[in-house]
């Protein structure tokens, strides 16, 4: 099984990663408890800097789509094909849509309700 | 009378095998590439001007033409002048020789490291693919290679310990012959992790192909830590008794040994008809340049 990935595609690098080992694993081509190179052993192959690489298990691991097992390594999670179905994207943009129409409804203007976003993710950041 | 005999026999083998039998096999191989994947269908086998490859194989082919030549001068030598070669100080002599028959391969090892840090920094494609399975040591070698490697080190290093001390276990005074087996080892150790987890050299390698340069490595490393261990324990007993008149035959064989099963692994293993030139060719982009050049 190959993952390959695309420096002038404008999708980021690490996005590319996640997309594709989620989709070997909904292939089948992945199955649960199948090793996966380390992120250094990755970032090397794909002459990558290995934070890009880490960026993308990290979150593969937050999904449940993997699990690191320390010295072990990285393996594919048990439940990773049914995770892999959770669409975290779809939620955001379905959660966000609900409450600013909300606020729409309730008269607050798309700049007023942008400056409230704003800060309360910098907050949060913060 | 013997003993001089089998060592000018072990010799003349060394000079045969080393300075004509595998380099003539190697530059075959070098030969057969140029011409059978030529640089106009496969450019990014060749970072370099064709004519720097066939200089640099008939400056290798030509080195150890002189190196046989100094073989046979070395040995012609010893017989004329009958020197006695049954004493440990002459064990230097075959180990130096052959410390000199290795220049030209490590003058090919550099010159394949050269050639594919250029084919990387010729490597254009936005494109990068990689494996995406993690393979372990069992993977490539078996359990009871494993294990039987192990055992050759415990029994070797066993043998140092207890001959080379008289009081062993109560008192343990020489333990250099052990510290030469364990770092050796410890540097094969490296060697094989650094070729299984390292960054993938050749950037345009077919996957199959990197499996089987790792197999050879392991594999080299394997068998090569085995023959040390044989000879470090050889070593110690003739050492031990009083046999040290057979030293030279010894290093000469051991050098052949562990020299003839890494490159004779590494030629079979790796099988220039099995190899996948494919990766090399030209692609359409390429292509379309040259058209438009022309």
């Amino acid at each position: 099984m190959q993952i390959s990935v695309d420096i002038d595609d404008p999708i980021p690098l690490f996005v590319q990663i996640i997309e594709q080992i989620k989709q070997a694993v909904v292939e089948h081509n992945l199955i649960p408890g199948q090793p996966l190179p380390s992120i250094r052993q990755l970032a090397n192959d794909l002459n990558l800097n290995s934070k890009t690489v880490a960026k993308a298990y990290k979150l593969l691991e937050r999904d449940a789509i993997i699990q690191s097992k320390g010295y072990r390594g990285t393996f594919i999670h048990p439940d990773a094909a049914s995770n892999c179905g959770t669409n975290l994207k779809g939620l955001i943009a379905e959660t966000l849509e609900q409450a600013i129409s909300q606020l729409r409804n309730e008269g607050a203007t798309d700049s007023e309700i942008r400056i409230e976003f704003a800060n309360i993710m910098n907050n949060r950041v913060s | 009378m013997l003993e001089t005999v089998i060592f000018y026999l072990l010799f003349i083998s060394q000079i045969g095998l080393f300075s004509y039998y595998f380099p003539k096999q190697l530059h075959q191989r070098m030969q057969f590439v140029i011409g059978a994947y030529p640089p106009e269908q496969y450019p990014k086998l060749y970072p370099k001007k064709v004519d720097e490859y066939h200089a640099f194989h008939r400056r290798y082919w030509r080195l150890n033409q002189m190196l046989m030549l100094a073989g046979i001068l070395i040995l012609s030598v010893i017989m004329i002048l009958q020197v006695n070669v049954l004493n440990d100080d002459f064990a230097l002599i075959p180990w130096a020789y052959f410390m000199v028959q290795f220049i030209p391969l490590f003058m090919l090892e550099f010159s394949e490291f050269n050639q594919i840090k250029q084919m990387r920094e010729h490597d254009t494609r936005s494109k990068r693919t990689a494996q995406l399975s993690s393979k372990g040591v069992f993977d490539y070698l078996s359990m009871g290679e494993v294990i039987m490697t192990a055992l050759f080190f415990i029994g070797a290093a066993g043998i140092a310990l207890i001959v080379d001390n008289p009081d062993f276990p109560n008192k343990i005074e020489d333990v250099g012959a052990v510290f030469v087996l364990l770092g050796t080892n410890l540097f094969f150790f490296g060697m094989s992790y650094w070729t299984m987890r390292v960054r993938k050299f050749d950037p345009y390698q077919a996957p199959e192909d990197r499996d089987k340069v790792i197999l050879t490595t392991l594999k080299s490393a394997l068998y090569t830590s085995i023959g040390l261990s044989i000879f470090m324990a050889a070593t110690v007993l003739l050492d031990a008794n009083n046999m040290d008149y057979l030293m030279p035959s010894l290093i000469s064989l051991y050098c052949q040994g562990i020299a003839f099963a890494t490159l004779m692994m590494m030629l079979r293993n790796l099988d220039i008809n099995k190899i996948n030139f494919e990766v090399y060719r030209a692609s359409p982009e390429q292509n379309i340049a040259k058209s438009v050049q022309q």
